[in-house]
């Protein structure tokens, strides 16, 4: 009998090594380069969500390449079969597809997806960042998130297993571009309650998406293999590895990855210089994205010169910095966006011609630059590309106009928060700061990439912002007053609400845009949520409650009249660019990619913001690798999406 | 028990330090200009323009603060800061609310450990040696070439020596992977590229240690008794010069426990450099006083262990 099992063993044992080096040798693997990823729970805005739209999970809508729309991607229905939306935009009811599964074998259902927003909108994450997903358009998402509703108030019903419901508190006709983001997909229930901590590390993770997370180590590696359950178009690829930083380039040539983003001119010049990379060289516009610079948000009036504006940025050359400063890794941009893309083909650049400029400059008050002070240039602390950037900047304005202008370092954090994207910078003097304004994810409102701070921020009178600014402090300040217990501190309010509400009327009157006026009526109205403060103000029964509802009215009105001190003080130029910016998102996406350029025209017309150049993505990539797509929004760019990707033999 | 009490004392001053160090470093990022919340969420889309209303954005902003406990007064803030800390309970940080920063510690610290031992062992047994040859054969070809190998560790950055070792060994002898960490062969190019900075400072102090031992009189008085320079430079000189050497490895060691970054970026060494590093630019205050805390206590901590190993070095040393 031993003699027997000796040679069947053996003969298994060989048979099992064979099949084992014969399948490794079959299989597909593809290594690339990532973002550090700490975890793969989808909403965070984090470098998993990328990872979350199309390739480990999948929602009702996903990204497909195509080079010619916006950010190079068209919107496909993933696990939505159809839908129907209703004529005020605010119903929309997808059918699902009955052929879908998690990786566990589960089928994908239209409750997974009522669970999981529901999951997202409870007050059990209280950090959800909701500003990245289309959650924050559901009805009652506020209330359920703040606790005031249960979650089964969420606008999102599953009407039997393969229909779901969706409703939103007003209409939003980008509905299906949101649902493409990353909090747009679904959670496997059973795997999120097993382990609500750990649910979603490699072994416990339940995905719909045509890969899963094998195995991830922070800070070096993670590894995605096929899901044997998905059901959908997939390349050939059955693992896919993905590097966390390392020396990019030196990987590729060692065979350790299949591609690899160019990181600087020196390593784009080196590669261009070599015969063998440069066959394999490849790049792309960041589409998504505009760099230049923007008026600083103090108060100096000086900076209200449109003409002193508008020579600054007509006396850029923007060839010359492409060329000498970004050594070829980026194009001039002298609208917000590029030419070739369907927005940038209606856009007029703004011209470089440094006659014009002067003249502008002269007619501003300030010829040669003579009587105009010093300007100062803000830039973040350590930022060379910063640096460089802003002292060709700087420079020319020196050599063509005679400006002075003075460089300055800010500490990144404090840049960022209190220079670039605050509403206002009290202490920043007549100047500039860097901006990139990209596009978060696919939406009408994005299409306008942040330039539309200029209808929020820039184009009112100095003293107008100045007032704008001590409203949002009033309003920061209404949460610590203290008041509000008798008759008299609410009467106060009260007469304030009853002159608010003439000045509101007339504006309503006078606007002559329907969406505008539509916009302001929308409920809840501010004076019927002042009306409901005061009622419970009356019938509040301890101190602590009246002066709580005191000091909520007292918000309302603040910003309330904050809106029509910003009404009144809009310039022509700025009410004008809104109604168009309000023309734009109330149409469905690709009507609105038609008519964006009026808002952003008139936008860029200001110079309060503007553009100066846009970069390109640019890598190596190995040749028999097909199907590569690069992520152009917010974070990238950067490779995603991998379910395309195919490897040839 | 004189030694143990001197280490319950030199402990408890290091309690009483690391407490006045985390109520400095959390109360300066507590007014330090620029908030998280604003850094990362893209504030254009966070709802400082008018896709959020300011009662919406007053909801995201109160769920941050719970979630981190930053919804009472600062001094609470630091007491639970405290109360949890000295328990190595951290919380999540702001950048990664996925899980808590001592689980990222327990997986991360691993391996920052490994590679500043090794790279210190490296460093010692390299820079020691050389220290000493540089010494005994004082302005000789082999004390220039000792010094000018220090120099190089010195004043080339391990970033660079990393990039050098990686295009030499990686790209064209193809005998070592560029990057990762766990095999032998991905250990050897970012342990050298770390040990090399140690390396060069252990070897001059122990250079001018040694030079310095040398020249006392006992140890004229040792060859005078017949020592040979064998016994001589081991037994007298080579002990005592160790003890400023010894007070330098103590705090690099401390420091290589956070301060990798650059190599960890490079060979995708998956430690707590890169955990720590960028904190502050962000404004992550969790992860921020936390790297503070790990960072003070190791100093303190060597610091205290170096004092101890000195009493092994030199009988003179008493710890009353």
């Amino acid at each position: 009998m031993r003699k027997r099992i000796i040679p069947i063993l053996s003969v298994l044992v060989l048979t099992l090594l064979f099949c084992g080096v014969a399948c490794a040798q079959g299989e597909k693997v593809v290594s690339l380069p990532y973002f550090d990823t700490p975890g793969f729970i989808p909403y965070y805005w984090q470098p998993q969500h990328i990872l979350a739209q199309g390739t480990i999970f999948e929602g009702l809508f996903g990204y497909a390449p195509n080079p010619e729309l916006i950010g190079g991607v068209e919107v496909i229905p993933l696990l939505a079969e159809s839908y129907e939306v209703s004529e005020d935009y605010k119903v929309w009811t997808f059918k699902l597809r009955e052929d879908k599964k998690w990786s566990n074998g589960d089928p994908v259902t239209a409750r997974d997806f009522e669970w999981s927003f529901r999951y997202y909108a409870s007050p059990k994450i209280p950090d959800f960042p909701a500003w990245a997903g289309p959650l924050q358009f559901f009805d009652n998402f506020w209330a359920v998130k703040s606790g005031a509703l249960p979650e089964d108030k969420l606008g999102v019903r599953a009407i039997d297993d393969y229909t779901l419901e969706i409703t939103l508190y007003q209409p939003k006709y980008d509905l299906k571009e949101w649902l493409c983001t990353a909090q747009g997909v679904p959670l496997h229930k059973g795997n999120v309650e097993a382990d609500p901590e750990n649910w979603w590390k490699p072994g416990n993770i339940v995905v719909n998406g045509p890969y899963i997370p094998q195995y991830w180590t922070p800070g070096e590696e993670m590894a995605l293999v096929r899901n044997p359950n998905y059901v959908g178009e997939v390349g050939n690829v059955d693992k896919i590895i993905l590097k966390f930083g390392g020396p990019g380039i030196q990987q590729y040539q060692a065979g350790e990855l299949d591609a690899v983003f160019i990181q600087n001119v020196a390593e784009y010049k080196f590669v261009l210089a070599d015969p063998e990379l440069s066959q394999q060289f490849h790049e792309t516009l960041m589409d998504p994205f505009w760099y230049g610079y923007q008026i600083s948000r103090g108060f100096d009036p000086l900076m209200d010169n449109k003409q002193l504006r508008q020579a600054l940025a007509m006396a850029i050359d923007r060839e010359l910095l492409c060329e000498q400063v970004l050594g070829g890794r980026a194009i001039p941009l002298a609208s917000y966006w590029p030419k070739g893309t369907p927005i940038g083909d209606k856009l007029q650049d703004i011209p470089y011609d440094v006659e014009k400029a002067k003249e502008l400059l002269a007619e501003a008050g300030f010829p040669n630059g003579e009587g105009l002070k010093e300007l100062v240039f803000y830039i973040p602390s350590g930022d060379l590309t910063a640096e460089y950037i802003a002292g060709f900047i700087v420079d020319q304005w020196k050599k063509n106009l005679g400006v002075n202008c003075i460089i300055e370092n800010i500490e990144v954090g404090v840049y960022t928060d209190a220079y670039v994207w605050a509403n206002f910078t009290p202490e920043a003097k007549a100047g500039f700061t860097t901006i990139g304004g990209p596009m978060n994810n696919l939406e009408i409102g994005a299409l306008f990439k942040n330039a539309d701070h200029t209808i929020w921020f820039y184009d009112y009178p100095a003293e107008v912002r100045k007032r704008l600014d001590e409203f949002d402090k009033e309003y920061d300040a209404w949460l610590r007053k203290e008041g509000g217990q008798t008759e008299e501190d609410m009467q106060a309010l009260v007469e304030k609400k009853e002159l608010l509400l003439a000045g509101f009327n007339e504006i309503l009157e006078n606007e002559p845009e329907e969406l505008w006026r539509e916009e302001l009526t929308r409920p809840p109205l501010w004076y019927e949520q002042f009306d409901e403060l005061y009622e419970k103000w009356n019938a509040a029964e301890t101190p602590s409650d009246k002066t709580d509802y005191w000091r909520l009215a007292g918000r309302v009105l603040t910003e309330q009249e904050r809106f029509q001190v910003e009404y009144n003080g809009r310039n022509e130029t700025n009410k004008e660019a809104y109604r168009w910016r309000l023309r734009t998102v109330n149409r469905p996406f690709d009507e609105a990619v038609e008519i964006a350029h009026n808002a952003l025209q008139i936008i860029q017309d200001q110079y309060w913001m503007v553009p100066v150049y846009l970069i390109k993505a640019q890598w190596l990539q190995n040749p028999k690798l097909e199907g590569l797509m690069v992520y152009k929004f917010s974070w990238g760019p950067g490779f995603f999406n991998f379910k395309y990707l195919n490897l040839a033999d | 028990m004189a030694l143990f009490k001197y280490i319950l004392r030199r402990l408890l001053t290091i309690f009483a330090s690391v407490v006045v160090v985390i109520i400095i470093t959390y109360t300066l990022m507590y007014f330090a200009p620029g908030e998280f919340f604003n850094i990362n969420s893209f504030t254009a889309s966070a709802g400082k323009v008018s896709t959020l209303t300011p009662e919406q954005l007053q909801i995201l902003i109160k769920g941050f603060e719970e979630k981190y406990g930053l919804n009472v007064p600062l001094w609470k803030q630091i007491w639970n800061y405290l109360k949890d800390a000295f328990r190595f309970k951290f919380g999540p940080s702001f950048s990664n609310p996925n899980e808590t920063i001592e689980a990222q510690i327990a997986r991360r610290f691993p391996v920052t450990f490994a590679l500043a031992i090794l790279a210190m062992l490296l460093a010692v047994l390299i820079g020691i040696p050389l220290g000493i040859l540089a010494a005994l054969k004082k302005n000789t070809w082999a004390d220039y070439f000792a010094m000018f190998i220090s120099m190089i560790g010195s004043i080339i950055p391990a970033y660079l020596i990393g990039l050098i070792m990686i295009i030499v060994f990686s790209v064209y002898l193809k005998v070592l992977p560029t990057s990762g960490w766990g095999t032998l062969k991905q250990m050897i190019m970012p342990v050298i590229a770390v040990g090399l900075g140690p390396m060069a400072v252990i070897a001059r102090f122990t250079r001018s240690s040694l030079l310095d031992t040398l020249s006392q009189d006992y140890i004229r008085t040792a060859y005078a008794k017949g020592g040979t320079e064998r016994e001589v430079i081991m037994k007298h000189a080579l002990r005592n010069s160790l003890i400023p050497v010894v007070t330098v490895i103590g705090p690099q060691l401390a420091f290589l426990f956070t301060g990798t970054v650059w190599i960890e970026n490079l060979f995708r060494v998956p430690g707590l450099g890169q955990l720590f590093v960028n904190a502050a630019a962000q404004r992550d205050y969790p992860l921020l006083v936390t790297s503070t805390f790990i960072l003070s206590l190791s100093v303190m901590l060597m610091n205290l262990l170096v004092d101890v190993i000195y009493l092994f070095l030199d009988p003179r040393i008493k710890y009353e």
